[in-house]
């Protein structure tokens, strides 16, 4: 017997083969000579066919002889309640499509054109196929030997109207069992009743494996099993009150029946089922791979079953045994070199910076002893830098070039207004306690109220008042880092310099990342800073220190880094100090201060704060008193002071 | 010092400045105290990613194909989003010193912050690339993608990070609120667990969760090497996008009124 090895109905197969026989024999007998008949088949364009609901979608169906073909006359059954037929044939009733006419060549086609109305599977059947050879030279038509009538299942995607349309009917029909279905017993499945259908009376159309029948007992009843020509599994269908069947497949150590499903894999039909149906598992399949692996075992049409893998797109994927394991293993040995080159790295690392560090620190030693010796003779040479002297003549001369112009600095009616709650609430907890006590009150601050003066090109304006007074909030509006409630303060901010000491030092850095990154924040390019850097650190005194974390220096150390930073290069041309003047040991302190002179010489304008009323009386030309954010004085140094003196002491 | 004729270009030079030297401040500060340094950034995630991938094929076997690349794409992710939003929420308070004498904008410390988390970014994925090899994962046109995904994270980042910053300000609550919220977040955000195994419910949250659909992204990106669904390319684009406009815009006006309270 011939298997094409395609999808096929095993009953016709069956017929076909005995009809092939019994041609033979009567060939044998009737004709001493035997006349080729030749062999025709009617095929599909596809073993499946897949659609969505409402659509329209064609259907190839090929009529194919040894020889040319004559006249031919086939009929095709289709499922009238999934699928509307639209042309494409020589005529249609009643579900039956007929294929009529005369050919020329060895094969016919046609185009069969089908609208979809409901999902589910429908299927397509050659029924019945009349084919005869072309009649040749006189030659009488003979009948072909149609050896394959072909069916086809049109998968339609979509809602199955038409299965419940068909629930409908039945249940109104109230067919008492199963849906006329010949049963024989009642059991229970996923807590719902089924039928066991009597195989050996009825075999349901959609068996379309090779089975074979096998009488035994499933419980306490007799069955008749369809089992795979190997006759190794079992299989039973169920039916519900309906008789919607479903295929069900046995367990004989479980005594349990699992339930079979099909899918198409390569263009090839296999039922699956859980992998418990067979009786002799592998050694390698164990319950976890089952489960990990998605194992299943599935029958192909004629019946040889085997394990598969069912992959994501529900399709069966070759299982090798050990496969899952081994990629496991070999994943864990990657990630296993992964940790262990990690952690070698680490140690090599670790191992590397711990020399480097003792070898810096070998290094520093000898560096710092150096410095140690450079700086002592450098702090001689400042004792003779500033006397108190030269500084009162620098003022004078500063104060005789001043002259008035416009002024540069505008502070007109500021009014600066803060809101503090009165209880100190930091915490939304706690904020909303008081929420609903209603007790978040605000206090009004009045930091600033009605504040005006103006600074001219080249004064040096001090600003005095106790602490609180309100000083730090005038610079802050000043300089922009604050906005005021109300009023104006006009000033060129692109002029303007402010020098704070230590802004946005960073302890864990060193001393020379320090002058970058502080540089940055007080508006020095890198250009400048690397013009610039040398200088830097030799005001600072800070030779042979520039590596070093700053959290290991002293806070003078610190500050004269922050001063040499604040005052390098040129001047700007106004200049905030904000308790600038009151840096590091003595010597650095007249250091600082030539340095401030000289910029003041320069031609700056100054705004500046200090608690030292001698740097403010000595330095400016003009005095600036705010008391409780009012402004109290404006006018000449020492006048200024003498009253703020009497106003503090009386 | 600045030049009397500074432009606007010169301007925008010093800023970039000043945010390398704040970033590159951060980053040194970080690892200041370790004799690695730098060298965490690389060696950590591939640390975690091992120990977590052998935990993880080890209990739940194969349930998820690659799993080590999975794991570490989701990962470094999910490390990047919070810690940029971590640092930043600390930003303004952690510099408030700075802030009140220094005529910056603002915004300057919090993104400094955000960079500094994707200089980091940047080192992990150095990690990244050689477990790409390690794996066996073919370099794809797809990988591209993983580069505007990260654009749009950061855009995210910043968006959420202006808002923590402000918010912190007030409430120093935030920050122990928010690290509550971060956990539930991650285990929200599908790094060691599929998406598709979760219940119908679960993957409505962690489908609209705008951090799953950087995630997903990255892995559709580098590891599927297929284009996403355009649900998550429109959400990705679009949670950056308002995320960074709302966060920027709150900020803008709440400026002064956080320097008033500093």
């Amino acid at each position: 017997m011939r298997c094409k090895g395609e999808v096929g109905d095993m009953n016709k197969k069956r017929k076909r083969s005995f009809l092939a026989l019994l041609l033979c024999i009567a060939a044998l007998l009737v004709y001493p000579e035997p006349v080729s008949a030749g062999e025709a088949t009617v095929t599909f364009g596809s073993n499946y066919y897949r659609a969505t609901d409402n659509e329209e979608f064609p259907i190839g169906v090929y009529l194919n002889g040894d020889a040319p073909i004559g006249a031919y006359h086939v009929e095709l059954a289709y499922d009238t309640s999934r699928l509307t037929y639209l042309g494409g044939g020589d005529g249609e009733e009643d579900g039956v499509i007929t294929l009529e006419g005369v050919g020329l060549h060895n094969q016919v086609k046609y185009m069969l054109r089908f609208h979809t109305k409901s999902g589910g599977t429908a299927e397509v059947t050659v029924e019945n196929a009349v084919i005869e050879t072309a009649a040749q030279d006189g030659e009488t038509a003979e009948r072909f030997d149609v050896t394959t009538l072909a069916t086809a299942p049109v998968y339609i995607e979509g809602e199955d109207i038409a299965a419940e349309q068909e629930a409908e009917e039945t249940e109104e029909a109230e067919v008492p069992v199963a849906g006329g279905v010949p049963v024989l017993a009642e059991i229970e499945t996923d807590g719902a009743a089924a039928y066991i259908v009597d195989a050996a009376s009825y075999i349901p159309e959609e068996t379309d494996w090779q089975y074979e029948k096998l009488s035994g007992t499933f419980g306490d009843t007799e069955v008749t099993w369809l089992t795979n020509s190997m006759q190794t599994v079992k299989f039973l269908y169920l039916a519900d009150a309906d008789g919607r069947l479903s295929l069900y497949a046995y367990s004989e150590s479980a005594k349990q029946l699992y339930p079979c499903n099909s899918l198409v894999t390569n263009g090839t039909k296999y039922y699956y089922m859980s992998p418990a149906v067979c009786e002799n598992w592998p050694e390698e399949l164990t319950l976890d791979a089952v489960r990990s692996e998605f194992i299943v075992y599935a029958m192909d049409m004629s019946g040889q079953c085997g394990f598969y893998r069912l992959g994501a797109d529900n399709e069966l994927l070759e299982w090798k045994p050990n496969e899952g394991e081994q990629a496991i293993k070999r994943q864990n040995r990657k990630l296993i070199v992964v940790l262990g080159t990690a952690i070698v790295l680490m140690i090599a690392a670790v191992f590397a910076t711990i020399t480097a560090d003792r070898r810096k620190r070998r290094q520093q030693k000898k560096i710092t002893a150096k410095t140690q010796k450079a700086s002592d003779d450098f702090v001689e040479d400042l004792s003779l830098d500033v006397t108190e002297e030269e500084i009162r003549s620098w003022y004078e001369e500063a104060q005789e070039n001043y002259q008035k112009g416009a002024p540069v600095i505008s502070v007109e009616h500021v009014t600066m207004r803060f809101r503090i709650a009165t209880q100190n609430v930091s915490g939304i907890k706690e904020y909303l306690i008081q929420l609903m006590k209603r007790q978040v009150s605000y206090r009004e601050l009045l930091a600033l109220s009605d504040v005006s003066f103006r600074v001219y090109p080249g004064e040096i304006v001090g600003i005095i008042g106790t602490n609180g007074s309100g000083k730090s909030t005038l610079l802050k509006i000043v300089s922009g880092a604050l906005s005021p409630t109300s009023g104006k303060v006009a000033v060129d901010r692109k002029k303007l310099q402010l020098l704070t000491l230590g802004t946005g030092f960073d302890m864990e850095l060193t001393a020379r990342e320090n002058v970058y990154l502080n540089g940055a924040i007080i508006g020095h390019t890198r250009e400048f800073l690397d013009a610039h850097y040398d200088e830097i650190v030799a005001f600072a005194e800070l030779e042979g220190f520039m590596e070093e974390k700053v959290r290991n220096f002293s806070s003078g150390m610190v500050s004269r880094l922050g001063f040499a930073i604040a005052t390098a290069g040129e001047t700007a041309e106004i200049l905030i100090l904000d308790e600038v003047l009151s840096v590091g040991d003595e010597f650095f302190r007249k250091k600082s201060l030539a340095r401030i002179k000289e910029m003041i010489h320069g031609g700056a304008t100054v705004l500046m704060v200090s608690h030292s009323m001698q740097t403010i009386v000595d330095n400016c030309t003009k005095v600036v008193w705010i008391e409780k954010g009012v402004l109290r004085m404006e006018g000449e140094p020492r006048e200024v002071c003498r009253a703020y003196r009497e106003n503090r002491d009386g | 010092m600045k030049s009397a004729g500074a432009g606007n270009r010169e301007e925008i030079r010093q800023y970039y400045f000043v945010i390398r030297e704040l970033v590159g401040r951060e980053i040194k500060r970080k690892y200041a105290r370790s004799f690695l340094g730098i060298l965490w950034s690389v060696l950590n995630p591939l640390m975690t990613m091992a120990v977590m991938s052998m935990i993880f094929t080890t209990i739940f076997k194969r349930s998820i194909e690659n799993f080590p690349i999975y794991y570490l794409t989701g990962q470094i992710i999910w490390q990047f989003f919070s810690g940029a939003t971590n640092a930043a929420m600390t930003a303004l308070v952690d510099n408030q010193t700075l802030l009140l004498k220094v005529k910056l904008p603002k915004q300057t410390f919090v993104l400094a912050r955000t960079y500094a988390a994707l200089t980091n970014f940047g080192y992990v994925c150095i990690a990244y690339v050689l477990m790409l090899f390690v794996f066996r994962i073919r370099p794809s046109v797809t990988m591209l993608l993983f580069v505007v995904d990260v654009f749009f994270l950061l855009l995210f980042s910043m968006g959420i990070g202006y808002l923590l910053s402000i918010l912190y300000v007030f409430f120093a609550d935030v920050k122990y609120l928010y690290s509550i919220i971060l956990t539930l977040w991650m285990y929200m955000s599908a790094i060691f667990y599929p998406y598709e195994s979760t219940t119908e419910l679960m993957q409505k949250v962690i489908g609209s969760n705008p951090v799953y659909a950087y995630i997903s992204v990255a892995r559709d990106a580098v590891l599927y090497q297929r284009w996403p669904e355009p649900v998550r390319l429109i959400q990705m684009a679009g949670w950056g996008i308002v995320s960074f406009a709302v966060g920027y815009s709150v900020f803008r006006k709440n400026e002064n009124l956080v320097m008033q309270k500093l």
